[in-house]
């Protein structure tokens, strides 16, 4: 369920997602490890980091179940056992404001809590960095090249390419 | 532990301390120096080109790595999983903080110390900095002017190495210069935006070798160097001052050497110091004519206060009462975050590959009058952005799925932040003492820090919001957000003041030479004796001021001051 869950909220397109990626290996880890990766505790100490491991594992283990039992009051089954349209509404719930509920709180929290654990697990890859061409992955470089486009300091007249190509895609 | 007697101690091995052995030793003195941690090394200790998949925690670090220690703080940057988690911080020795305190006392033990790690950023300070009491009526003028430090600054610049332009700005002086770092597209749109409304965004004065320099090599922008520099291509005691202290065969270095207090002989002139070993926890002594401390800002004022005898009941050279006192900090927080429209989607540029700042807005404010805002002096503010790493502007994106996917991607390139940098006035509320009760495992008494931010820089972190939405609207960008309040005080490492110095041995503990006024055998070289923290930084400052310094000790044992072992 967290290897889908993942690949739902980074799916393989034109480049791999998250499946491919490993982050549920990932996420495996770090919630056994109880290594929390949001900051939004103020973590001061190792009795903070271990009260903060253990709340998110608590958390991550009681939100699958939520999701379970939202899935089962909406379609009468387990998420896993859904269409794929159903698990995608059911989500979409706990992701964009405008479709909030006011009874699905501790539901949103944990899809933020596993939506921050699937990026960081994806974006802390080769393959996830690699789909950003992160600057870093080379180590050397003979110096710094600056702006290409000084002649255009507002930088008004750019094209967007990425859109561009992928509304073509689509 | 030898007998000998040195004619120099040195305390501390970091941009000051190392920066001082390295002269004394070039100029024949023997000299021992104590660091309070263990050797550092860069193989080791520092990121070298690790990548963060290369990590088992991918950089979050095992939460039970540092359980069972006397720490206060969980994991910084520098010691998380991307060296070999050696201890290089320190977790042992352990502070208070009073009521209402909340201070962050970040201190790298290994040799190098934060110099280490440092940011590079090396502005001199100028006349508004040296004479603001005359300006604006507020505290102590430093008793030194910009035309009698210029030159020490310049030769501070040409020994490390600092990139930038020439910009004729009396309230930022220009020095002796590489080669810039190039702007970057965010660097044009802010340069613009910042234009139209009055604010300087100018090159900073980067510490880092964009040409070879003095045999360091120039920088291979693997863009790692708040890890520390696996080549040396940006100056750290570690690959500049200590290797040539080394060379010389006139430096005894003892590592693992807690500084517990200077040692005075019959007339309470300084004689040695006393230490702890961290290994055996046994108290050693060393001997030496002179003694220098420079063992970062409030440790050295630490050990100051603990050296306490019949002569200076109490703490060394401290018949003015002003050791301890005018504490100063850099107050730091994001004023202001959002993204750059005009470069979503654009191809990913290498923006952080310096790792740098690369570029700032210097002080603007209160220059023309003193009283132009509603607070004194003035702030400067860095600004970053763009790509690099982990894109963790993804919080600021709502959904999930291929958009989001995309989504990240777009705007990888397109993020701007900024960092404000604002001085904290001296106050009678802000200072240290040592703990009455609480001693730390190796049986010190430990410090305790008093300190908040005052209404000035308060005003100054309020005014640097506004600027930011107004900047943010001038350059096309969209806001995302500010951080509510400031970080906590110490986050920015730049404290200052404590052991100030001045030419009135009433009101200052040192002289303009940074020789204790009570004991002229006792020199400090850390920005403690700073009388006032300014918006600039403060390691190019400490190596120029400890250059000075070591020149005039080393006149006064010439001229027979100070004797000879």
């Amino acid at each position: 369920m967290v290897e889908h869950l993942a690949e739902m909220i980074i799916p393989e397109d034109d480049t791999p997602g998250a499946k491919q990626a490993g982050v549920a290996e990932f996420i495996d880890f770090m919630v056994a490890n109880r290594v929390p990766v949001s900051n939004s505790r103020d973590i001061r100490s190792t009795d903070d980091a271990i009260e903060a491991g253990n709340e998110a594992q608590n958390r991550f283990v009681a939100g699958l179940d939520w999701i379970n039992a939202r899935s089962q009051s909406l379609f009468k089954h387990d998420f896993m056992q859904c269409a794929p349209e159903e698990q995608n509404s059911l989500l979409e719930e706990l992701a964009y404001k405008e479709k909030f509920k006011p009874t699905t709180e501790s539901g949103r929290e944990f899809f933020q809590m596993i939506r921050t654990y699937t990026v960081v697990g994806y974006y802390t890859t080769e393959i996830g960095l690699e789909t950003l061409g992160d600057p870093g992955l080379q180590t050397a470089w003979s110096q710094m090249p600056g702006c290409p486009h000084p002649d255009d300091p507002e930088h008004k007249n750019l094209r967007e390419p990425t859109a561009a190509g992928l509304s073509n895609n689509s | 532990m030898t007998a000998k007697t040195f004619d120099a101690i040195v305390v501390g091995t970091g941009a000051g301390g190392a920066t001082a052995m390295k002269i004394l030793c070039e100029a024949g003195l023997q000299v021992c120096a104590l660091n309070s941690g263990p050797r550092i090394d860069p193989d080791k200790d520092y990121r070298g080109h690790r990548q963060v998949y290369d990590l088992k925690f991918r950089g979050y670090g095992d939460p039970l790595r540092l359980q069972g220690k006397a720490h206060q703080e969980p994991y910084s940057v520098e010691e998380s999983e991307y060296s070999e988690g050696r201890d290089l911080f320190e977790h042992d020795v352990a502070y208070s903080n009073g009521p209402g305190t909340d201070w962050y006392w970040k201190r790298c033990k290994a040799t190098g110390g934060k110099a280490n790690f440092w940011g590079r950023s090396s502005a001199r300070f100028g006349d508004i900095d040296f004479k603001a009491a005359d300006l604006d009526g507020f505290g102590e003028n430093w008793p030194v002017d910009y035309a009698e430090i210029s030159p020490w600054f310049s030769k501070a610049e040409r020994y490390m190495g600092v990139a930038s332009t020439v910009q004729n700005r009396p309230s930022n002086p220009d020095g002796d210069y590489l080669p810039p770092f190039p702007f970057r597209c965010l660097d044009y749109i802010i340069q613009k935006g910042a234009e139209k409304i009055g604010v300087p965004y100018l090159p900073d004065r980067c510490a880092q070798l964009t040409v070879p320099h003095n045999g360091h090599p120039a920088c291979h922008y693997c863009g790692n160097c708040s890890r520390g520099c696996d080549v040396g291509s940006f100056f750290s005691p570690t690959w500049f001052t200590i290797p040539e202290a080394e060379a010389t065969k006139n430096l005894t270095l003892l590592t693992n050497a807690l500084v517990r207090e200077v040692l005075v002989d019959e007339n309470g002139q300084a004689n040695g110091v006393a230490y702890v070993d961290r290994g055996s926890r046994k108290e050693v002594e060393v001997r030496a004519k002179v003694v220098v401390l420079a063992a970062s800002c409030v440790e050295t004022a630490h050990i100051m206060l603990n050296s306490k005898s019949r002569h200076w009941p109490a703490g060394i050279t401290n018949s003015s009462g002003q050791l301890r006192k005018n504490l100063c900090d850099h107050l730091y927080g994001n004023p202001g975050y959002g993204y750059l429209p005009q470069l979503l989607g654009q191809p990913p540029r290498p923006d952080n590959i310096a790792d740098s700042t690369i570029s700032w807005m210097p002080r603007w404010q209160n220059l023309k009058n003193s009283r132009e805002e509603k607070f004194i002096r003035g702030y400067s503010v860095y600004m970053g952005g763009g790509c690099g790493g982990f894109p963790g502007h993804y919080g600021q994106l709502e959904g999930f799925g291929s958009k989001f996917k995309r989504d990240i991607k777009r705007y990888y390139p397109a993020t701007v932040g900024a960092l404000i940098q604002a001085p904290s006035l001296p106050s009678p509320t802000n200072y240290i003492d040592i703990d009455p009760e609480k001693k730390d495992i190796f049986g010190i008494p430990q410090l305790r820090f008093h300190f908040r931010w005052g209404d000035n820089e308060l005003l100054m972190w309020e005014h640097s919001k506004q600027v930011m939405i107004d900047l943010f609207k001038s350059m096309g960008a969209e806001f995302w957000g500010a951080d509510d309040e400031p970080n906590r005080p110490g986050t920015s490492l730049h404290e200052t003041g404590v052991c100030r110095f001045g030419n009135d041995p009433k009101k200052f503990v040192t002289n303009k030479w940074a020789q204790a006024h009570d004991v002229p055998n006792l020199y400090i070289c850390d920005a403690s004796i700073f009388p006032s923290c300014t918006d600039k930084t403060t390691t190019m400052p400490i190596v120029a001021f400890t250059m000075r310094t070591c020149d005039h000790m080393l006149d006064n044992f010439k001229r027979g001051v100070h004797k000879r072992a």
